[in-house]
Protein backbone atom coordinates (compact mmCIF):
# COMPACT_ATOMS: atom_id res chain seq x y z
CA UNK A 1 0.00 0.00 0.00
CA UNK A 2 2.74 2.39 1.05
CA UNK A 3 4.79 1.38 -1.95
CA UNK A 4 1.96 2.25 -4.27
CA UNK A 5 1.45 5.57 -2.47
CA UNK A 6 5.13 6.49 -2.98
CA UNK A 7 5.17 5.76 -6.69
CA UNK A 8 6.30 7.33 -8.96
CA UNK A 9 9.58 8.18 -7.22
CA UNK A 10 10.39 11.89 -6.97
CA UNK A 11 13.69 13.26 -8.27
CA UNK A 12 14.64 16.93 -8.19
CA UNK A 13 17.28 18.83 -10.09
CA UNK A 14 18.56 22.00 -8.45
CA UNK A 15 20.65 24.45 -10.44
CA UNK A 16 20.72 28.24 -10.25
CA UNK A 17 20.81 28.27 -14.04
CA UNK A 18 17.18 27.48 -14.73
CA UNK A 19 17.86 26.48 -18.35
CA UNK A 20 20.20 23.74 -17.16
CA UNK A 21 17.79 22.52 -14.50
CA UNK A 22 15.06 22.30 -17.12
CA UNK A 23 17.37 20.53 -19.55
CA UNK A 24 18.26 17.91 -16.94
CA UNK A 25 14.63 17.56 -15.93
CA UNK A 26 13.54 16.91 -19.51
CA UNK A 27 16.28 14.33 -20.03
CA UNK A 28 15.52 12.47 -16.79
CA UNK A 29 11.79 12.48 -17.50
CA UNK A 30 12.48 9.72 -20.04
CA UNK A 31 13.09 7.31 -17.15
CA UNK A 32 9.87 5.44 -16.41
CA UNK A 33 8.67 5.42 -12.82
CA UNK A 34 10.00 8.82 -11.75
CA UNK A 35 8.62 12.34 -11.57
CA UNK A 36 11.28 15.00 -12.03
CA UNK A 37 11.15 18.54 -10.62
CA UNK A 38 13.45 21.43 -11.56
CA UNK A 39 14.38 24.23 -9.17
CA UNK A 40 16.63 27.24 -9.59
CA UNK A 41 16.30 28.19 -5.91
CA UNK A 42 17.72 25.68 -3.40
CA UNK A 43 15.46 26.98 -0.64
CA UNK A 44 12.38 26.15 -2.70
CA UNK A 45 13.85 22.77 -3.55
CA UNK A 46 14.41 22.07 0.14
CA UNK A 47 10.85 23.10 0.98
CA UNK A 48 9.48 20.78 -1.69
CA UNK A 49 11.62 17.99 -0.33
CA UNK A 50 10.52 18.61 3.26
CA UNK A 51 6.86 18.31 2.28
CA UNK A 52 7.34 15.30 -0.02
CA UNK A 53 10.41 13.55 1.39
CA UNK A 54 8.70 10.16 1.64
CA UNK A 55 8.33 10.07 -2.12
CA UNK A 56 11.85 11.22 -2.91
CA UNK A 57 14.53 8.90 -4.28
CA UNK A 58 17.17 11.31 -5.46
CA UNK A 59 18.24 14.97 -5.34
CA UNK A 60 20.72 16.26 -7.91
CA UNK A 61 22.29 19.55 -6.98
CA UNK A 62 24.71 22.02 -8.45
CA UNK A 63 27.51 23.06 -6.05
CA UNK A 64 27.84 26.84 -6.32
CA UNK A 65 24.41 28.40 -5.91
CA UNK A 66 23.09 31.58 -4.29
CA UNK A 67 21.56 31.43 -0.78
CA UNK A 68 22.64 27.81 -0.17
CA UNK A 69 25.36 25.78 -1.84
CA UNK A 70 24.96 22.18 -2.95
CA UNK A 71 26.77 20.75 0.07
CA UNK A 72 24.53 22.67 2.47
CA UNK A 73 21.43 21.61 0.56
CA UNK A 74 22.36 17.91 0.36
CA UNK A 75 23.37 17.88 4.03
CA UNK A 76 19.87 19.08 4.98
CA UNK A 77 18.34 16.58 2.58
CA UNK A 78 20.26 13.71 4.20
CA UNK A 79 19.36 14.94 7.69
CA UNK A 80 15.72 14.41 6.81
CA UNK A 81 16.28 11.05 5.12
CA UNK A 82 19.76 9.57 4.81
CA UNK A 83 18.49 6.91 2.37
CA UNK A 84 17.88 9.44 -0.39
CA UNK A 85 20.53 9.53 -3.09
CA UNK A 86 22.42 12.82 -3.26
CA UNK A 87 24.24 13.74 -6.45
CA UNK A 88 26.50 16.77 -6.60
CA UNK A 89 27.26 18.41 -9.94
CA UNK A 90 29.76 21.14 -10.65
CA UNK A 91 31.44 22.81 -13.58
CA UNK A 92 34.38 23.62 -11.32
CA UNK A 93 37.31 21.36 -10.66
CA UNK A 94 36.65 20.30 -7.11
CA UNK A 95 39.54 19.90 -4.77
CA UNK A 96 39.32 16.63 -2.83
CA UNK A 97 39.91 18.57 0.40
CA UNK A 98 36.66 20.48 -0.12
CA UNK A 99 34.62 17.34 0.23
CA UNK A 100 36.81 15.36 2.57
CA UNK A 101 34.65 13.57 5.12
CA UNK A 102 31.49 14.87 3.46
CA UNK A 103 28.83 12.20 3.52
CA UNK A 104 26.04 14.31 2.10
CA UNK A 105 26.33 13.03 -1.46
CA UNK A 106 26.68 9.61 -3.01
CA UNK A 107 28.28 10.59 -6.28
CA UNK A 108 29.87 13.58 -7.96
CA UNK A 109 29.38 14.48 -11.61
CA UNK A 110 31.65 16.91 -13.43
CA UNK A 111 29.97 19.33 -15.84
CA UNK A 112 29.51 19.16 -18.72
CA UNK A 113 27.45 16.08 -17.95
CA UNK A 114 26.19 14.02 -20.86
CA UNK A 115 22.49 13.26 -20.63
CA UNK A 116 23.31 9.59 -21.17
CA UNK A 117 25.64 9.61 -18.18
CA UNK A 118 23.15 11.47 -15.99
CA UNK A 119 20.30 9.11 -16.88
CA UNK A 120 22.57 6.12 -16.32
CA UNK A 121 23.59 7.34 -12.85
CA UNK A 122 20.01 7.97 -11.76
CA UNK A 123 18.94 4.55 -13.04
CA UNK A 124 21.90 2.97 -11.27
CA UNK A 125 21.08 4.53 -7.89
CA UNK A 126 17.30 4.17 -8.13
CA UNK A 127 17.46 0.92 -10.07
CA UNK A 128 15.81 -1.51 -7.72
CA UNK A 129 13.28 0.99 -6.49
CA UNK A 130 12.13 1.85 -10.00
CA UNK A 131 12.16 -1.77 -11.20
CA UNK A 132 10.18 -3.07 -8.22
CA UNK A 133 7.60 -0.34 -8.64
CA UNK A 134 7.41 -0.83 -12.41
CA UNK A 135 6.83 -4.56 -11.97
CA UNK A 136 4.09 -3.87 -9.44
CA UNK A 137 2.26 -1.55 -11.80
CA UNK A 138 -0.59 -3.14 -13.74
CA UNK B 1 13.15 39.92 5.01
CA UNK B 2 11.54 42.48 2.73
CA UNK B 3 13.41 42.16 -0.53
CA UNK B 4 12.90 45.86 -1.27
CA UNK B 5 14.77 47.03 1.82
CA UNK B 6 17.90 47.94 -0.08
CA UNK B 7 16.00 49.84 -2.72
CA UNK B 8 16.21 53.45 -1.56
CA UNK B 9 13.32 55.63 -2.63
CA UNK B 10 15.45 57.68 -4.98
CA UNK B 11 16.89 54.66 -6.74
CA UNK B 12 15.55 52.92 -9.84
CA UNK B 13 15.57 49.25 -10.52
CA UNK B 14 17.05 48.58 -13.93
CA UNK B 15 15.77 46.11 -16.45
CA UNK B 16 19.01 45.13 -18.18
CA UNK B 17 17.20 44.12 -21.34
CA UNK B 18 16.16 47.66 -22.21
CA UNK B 19 18.53 49.84 -20.16
CA UNK B 20 21.84 48.08 -20.63
CA UNK B 21 23.60 51.02 -22.29
CA UNK B 22 22.41 53.36 -19.56
CA UNK B 23 23.78 50.99 -16.92
CA UNK B 24 27.15 50.80 -18.68
CA UNK B 25 27.29 54.60 -18.97
CA UNK B 26 26.66 55.01 -15.26
CA UNK B 27 29.33 52.48 -14.38
CA UNK B 28 31.86 53.94 -16.82
CA UNK B 29 31.47 57.34 -15.19
CA UNK B 30 32.52 56.06 -11.78
CA UNK B 31 35.86 57.72 -11.08
CA UNK B 32 39.13 55.90 -10.50
CA UNK B 33 39.55 54.86 -6.88
CA UNK B 34 35.85 54.13 -6.34
CA UNK B 35 33.77 51.00 -6.56
CA UNK B 36 30.19 50.36 -7.61
CA UNK B 37 27.77 47.60 -6.76
CA UNK B 38 25.41 45.57 -8.91
CA UNK B 39 22.70 43.48 -7.29
CA UNK B 40 21.49 40.84 -9.70
CA UNK B 41 18.62 38.37 -9.50
CA UNK B 42 20.13 35.75 -11.82
CA UNK B 43 23.09 35.09 -14.08
CA UNK B 44 21.12 35.65 -17.28
CA UNK B 45 20.54 39.31 -16.43
CA UNK B 46 24.00 39.81 -14.98
CA UNK B 47 25.57 38.51 -18.18
CA UNK B 48 23.78 41.15 -20.25
CA UNK B 49 25.23 43.85 -18.02
CA UNK B 50 28.81 42.67 -17.58
CA UNK B 51 29.29 41.78 -21.24
CA UNK B 52 28.07 45.21 -22.32
CA UNK B 53 30.16 46.97 -19.69
CA UNK B 54 33.33 45.03 -20.53
CA UNK B 55 32.85 45.69 -24.23
CA UNK B 56 32.32 49.40 -23.62
CA UNK B 57 35.35 49.51 -21.34
CA UNK B 58 37.56 47.71 -23.87
CA UNK B 59 36.28 49.64 -26.90
CA UNK B 60 35.82 53.17 -25.73
CA UNK B 61 37.53 53.83 -22.47
CA UNK B 62 41.14 53.84 -21.36
CA UNK B 63 42.81 51.55 -23.94
CA UNK B 64 45.67 50.84 -21.58
CA UNK B 65 43.45 49.58 -18.77
CA UNK B 66 43.39 45.98 -17.63
CA UNK B 67 40.08 44.36 -16.76
CA UNK B 68 40.31 41.73 -14.03
CA UNK B 69 37.12 39.69 -13.89
CA UNK B 70 36.64 37.36 -10.92
CA UNK B 71 33.44 35.32 -11.39
CA UNK B 72 32.03 32.93 -8.81
CA UNK B 73 28.83 31.32 -10.05
CA UNK B 74 30.20 30.58 -13.49
CA UNK B 75 33.49 29.27 -14.77
CA UNK B 76 36.07 31.39 -16.55
CA UNK B 77 35.32 29.43 -19.73
CA UNK B 78 31.63 30.24 -19.43
CA UNK B 79 32.48 33.95 -19.10
CA UNK B 80 34.57 33.73 -22.27
CA UNK B 81 31.65 32.02 -24.00
CA UNK B 82 29.36 34.88 -22.92
CA UNK B 83 31.77 37.60 -24.07
CA UNK B 84 32.61 36.26 -27.52
CA UNK B 85 29.17 36.85 -29.15
CA UNK B 86 29.31 40.53 -28.14
CA UNK B 87 32.24 40.96 -30.53
CA UNK B 88 34.99 41.00 -27.93
CA UNK B 89 38.09 39.21 -29.16
CA UNK B 90 38.61 37.46 -25.86
CA UNK B 91 41.69 35.49 -26.92
CA UNK B 92 43.44 38.60 -28.21
CA UNK B 93 42.60 40.64 -25.11
CA UNK B 94 43.75 37.87 -22.80
CA UNK B 95 46.98 37.51 -24.75
CA UNK B 96 47.54 41.27 -24.64
CA UNK B 97 46.76 41.36 -20.91
CA UNK B 98 43.85 43.77 -21.23
CA UNK B 99 41.43 41.11 -19.97
CA UNK B 100 42.14 38.63 -17.20
CA UNK B 101 39.47 36.15 -16.09
CA UNK B 102 40.10 34.13 -12.93
CA UNK B 103 37.75 32.19 -10.65
CA UNK B 104 37.41 34.36 -7.54
CA UNK B 105 38.11 31.31 -5.36
CA UNK B 106 41.56 31.07 -6.96
CA UNK B 107 42.16 34.73 -6.18
CA UNK B 108 41.24 34.08 -2.55
CA UNK B 109 43.29 30.95 -2.11
CA UNK B 110 46.99 30.79 -1.45
CA UNK B 111 48.58 28.15 -3.64
CA UNK B 112 50.15 26.43 -0.66
CA UNK B 113 47.29 26.27 1.82
CA UNK B 114 44.24 25.65 -0.41
CA UNK B 115 42.24 27.57 2.20
CA UNK B 116 40.49 30.76 1.03
CA UNK B 117 41.33 33.96 2.94
CA UNK B 118 39.75 37.36 2.52
CA UNK B 119 43.09 39.12 3.00
CA UNK B 120 44.41 37.30 -0.05
CA UNK B 121 42.11 39.22 -2.43
CA UNK B 122 43.73 42.69 -2.18
CA UNK B 123 47.13 41.01 -2.40
CA UNK B 124 46.05 39.24 -5.55
CA UNK B 125 44.71 42.50 -7.04
CA UNK B 126 47.98 44.28 -6.17
CA UNK B 127 50.00 41.49 -7.77
CA UNK B 128 47.98 41.72 -10.99
CA UNK B 129 48.42 45.51 -10.95
CA UNK B 130 52.19 45.20 -10.51
CA UNK B 131 52.43 42.51 -13.19
CA UNK B 132 50.63 44.76 -15.65
CA UNK B 133 53.11 47.59 -15.22
CA UNK B 134 50.79 49.87 -13.26
CA UNK B 135 48.05 50.08 -15.89
CA UNK B 136 44.67 51.17 -14.55
CA UNK B 137 42.94 48.10 -13.16
CA UNK B 138 39.20 47.59 -13.54
CA UNK B 139 38.21 44.89 -11.06
CA UNK B 140 34.88 43.11 -11.53
CA UNK B 141 34.39 40.62 -8.72
CA UNK B 142 31.46 38.46 -7.73
CA UNK B 143 31.49 39.00 -4.00
CA UNK B 144 28.73 36.44 -3.47
CA UNK B 145 31.59 34.06 -2.74
CA UNK B 146 31.71 35.49 0.79
CA UNK B 147 28.24 34.21 1.48
CA UNK B 148 29.39 30.70 0.74
CA UNK B 149 32.47 31.21 2.89
CA UNK B 150 30.27 32.54 5.72
CA UNK B 151 32.33 35.74 5.96
CA UNK B 152 29.59 38.37 5.86
CA UNK B 153 30.94 40.61 8.64
CA UNK B 154 34.49 40.39 7.35
CA UNK B 155 33.08 41.34 3.98
CA UNK B 156 31.59 44.56 5.35
CA UNK B 157 34.94 45.56 6.83
CA UNK B 158 36.65 44.72 3.56
CA UNK B 159 34.21 46.75 1.46
CA UNK B 160 34.35 49.69 3.88
CA UNK B 161 38.15 49.83 3.86
CA UNK B 162 38.81 49.03 0.23
CA UNK B 163 40.09 52.55 -0.55
CA UNK B 164 42.73 52.28 2.15
CA UNK B 165 43.63 48.67 1.31
CA UNK B 166 44.23 49.45 -2.35
CA UNK B 167 45.54 53.00 -1.97
CA UNK B 168 48.70 52.26 -3.96
CA UNK B 169 46.77 50.80 -6.88
CA UNK B 170 45.20 52.84 -9.69
CA UNK B 171 41.90 50.97 -9.84
CA UNK B 172 38.16 51.06 -9.90
CA UNK B 173 35.85 48.25 -8.96
CA UNK B 174 32.53 46.69 -9.76
CA UNK B 175 31.25 44.44 -6.99
CA UNK B 176 28.63 41.90 -8.01
CA UNK B 177 26.19 40.41 -5.53
CA UNK B 178 23.39 37.96 -6.08
CA UNK B 179 20.30 39.37 -4.36
CA UNK B 180 19.47 36.07 -2.70
CA UNK B 181 22.88 36.00 -1.04
CA UNK B 182 22.40 39.53 0.27
CA UNK B 183 19.03 38.59 1.73
CA UNK B 184 20.43 35.44 3.32
CA UNK B 185 23.71 36.74 4.71
CA UNK B 186 23.06 40.35 5.75
CA UNK B 187 20.66 42.11 8.07
CA UNK B 188 18.80 45.13 6.74
CA UNK B 189 21.23 47.42 8.52
CA UNK B 190 24.25 45.61 7.10
CA UNK B 191 22.82 45.63 3.59
CA UNK B 192 22.23 49.38 3.80
CA UNK B 193 25.80 49.82 5.03
CA UNK B 194 27.12 47.70 2.18
CA UNK B 195 25.34 49.87 -0.38
CA UNK B 196 26.63 53.05 1.25
CA UNK B 197 30.24 51.95 0.67
CA UNK B 198 29.73 52.12 -3.10
CA UNK B 199 29.81 55.16 -5.35
CA UNK B 200 27.09 53.83 -7.66
CA UNK B 201 24.43 51.20 -7.01
CA UNK B 202 22.62 49.37 -9.77
CA UNK B 203 19.82 47.00 -8.78
CA UNK B 204 18.68 44.80 -11.63
CA UNK B 205 15.19 43.45 -12.00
Amino acid sequence: MDRQKNFPVFVSVVDDELDLALLFRDALSQIPGIDVFAFSDPLLALEHYRVNHERYGCVISDYRMPSMNGIQLLTKIKEINSEVTGMLISAFQIDDDTFKNCECFDTFLQKPVSMKNLIGKVQQYLGNRIKIKSNESP
Amino acid sequence: MDSMFYDPRNQDRFNPRDRVDEISDRLLQVPIGHHSIILYPDLARLRIVYSNYIKAQLDDEDPTATILFLPYYETSDKVREVLVPTGINVKAHEKRGSLIIVDVMKALTSPGTKVPHLERLPNFISQVYDANHDKTLIVIADMSVFHNLKMSLELLDYEGNLHKTLETVRWKGLCLYNERDIETMLTEEHATRLLSYHKESVILN
